[in-house]
């Protein structure tokens, strides 16, 4: 008996693994592990991200030079992104921890960090292109170096995005208990 | 928003990870309920309310509670 192409899709579905998965999520249900803070190294990346941008924004030759020092800069700048978006495993808004393992808690916890970092990337965004508009006037930027820079500033938003909702998450998040030893019930 | 969820918790002698996975949240956010770090969904109130088989105006309150040996005082 030939397959629809619906049970083909399915089939293919269920060979990622994924159903699996959630199905063995759905039947541990709630009881994860706690949530971990992640304070000082989004903050830390953040820093170091912000640098680069400015350094950028205000040289813009620095992306065409030749320099050997300067190539290995350009790469590591290269992969920020991956670092941030890995950074975030480590935080409270874990990817890897599944919506099945959220309780209203957790939820409300991830609706307002996220709500934070795109007020924050929206009023960023507000701001910081009339100011890259400005300094493109000024210094009379090739067509080819506004474009550079825009691509810098929209990557710079995607990880400012992902490191303010962790950090907004990692700082308004109490300090863990899981432990009984309060009432004895340990 | 106060309650007693710790005191009714011991009297009934009951982890948090018990209660957490009765009324289906995790041990942490019953940790962070008890210590008023949070305030509950009026649906998680109820369950946890009708897990331990009184009102929810036993459990939750506007105002702070008065201490149980005031109460037994004023009982007797």
């Amino acid at each position: 008996m030939t397959k629809t192409i619906l049970q083909r899709m399915d089939d293919v579905i269920r060979w990622t693994g994924f159903p699996k998965r959630v199905e063995a999520d759905l039947r541990r249900g709630k009881g994860a592990p706690p949530l971990r803070r992640s304070r000082w190294l989004p903050l830390v990346l953040l820093v170091i991200v912000s640098g680069l941008v400015v350094r950028y924004a205000t040289n813009p030759a620095l992306f065409a030079a030749f320099d050997p020092a300067e190539i290995v800069i350009r790469t590591i700048t290269a992969l920020f992104p991956c670092l941030v978006t890995a950074s975030t495993f480590f935080g409270p808004l874990n990817p890897r921890r599944g919506s099945e393992q959220a309780d209203e808690w957790e939820e409300a916890l991830g609706h307002r960090a996220l709500f934070f970092s795109a007020i924050v990337v929206g009023g960023l965004e507000l701001a910081g292109v009339p100011v890259l508009i400005a300094i493109a006037f000024i210094h009379n930027w090739s067509s080819q170096t506004i474009l550079v820079e825009i691509g810098l500033w929209l990557l710079y938003l995607f990880m400012l995005f992902q490191l303010a909702a962790t950090l907004h998450a990692s700082w308004s998040m109490p300090a863990a208990t899981n432990r009984d030893e309060e009432v004895g019930l340990g | 928003m106060h309650n007693r969820i710790a005191i009714f918790r011991a009297e009934h002698g009951i982890s948090r990870a018990k209660l957490a996975d009765a009324v289906g949240v995790n041990p942490q956010t019953i940790g962070y309920l008890e210590r008023g770090d949070y305030t509950p969904s009026l649906e998680l109130a109820l369950k946890i309310a009708r897990h331990f088989g009184v009102n929810v105006e036993l459990l939750f309150s506007l105002e702070r509670f008065e201490p149980i040996a005031v109460t037994l005082r004023r009982n007797d």
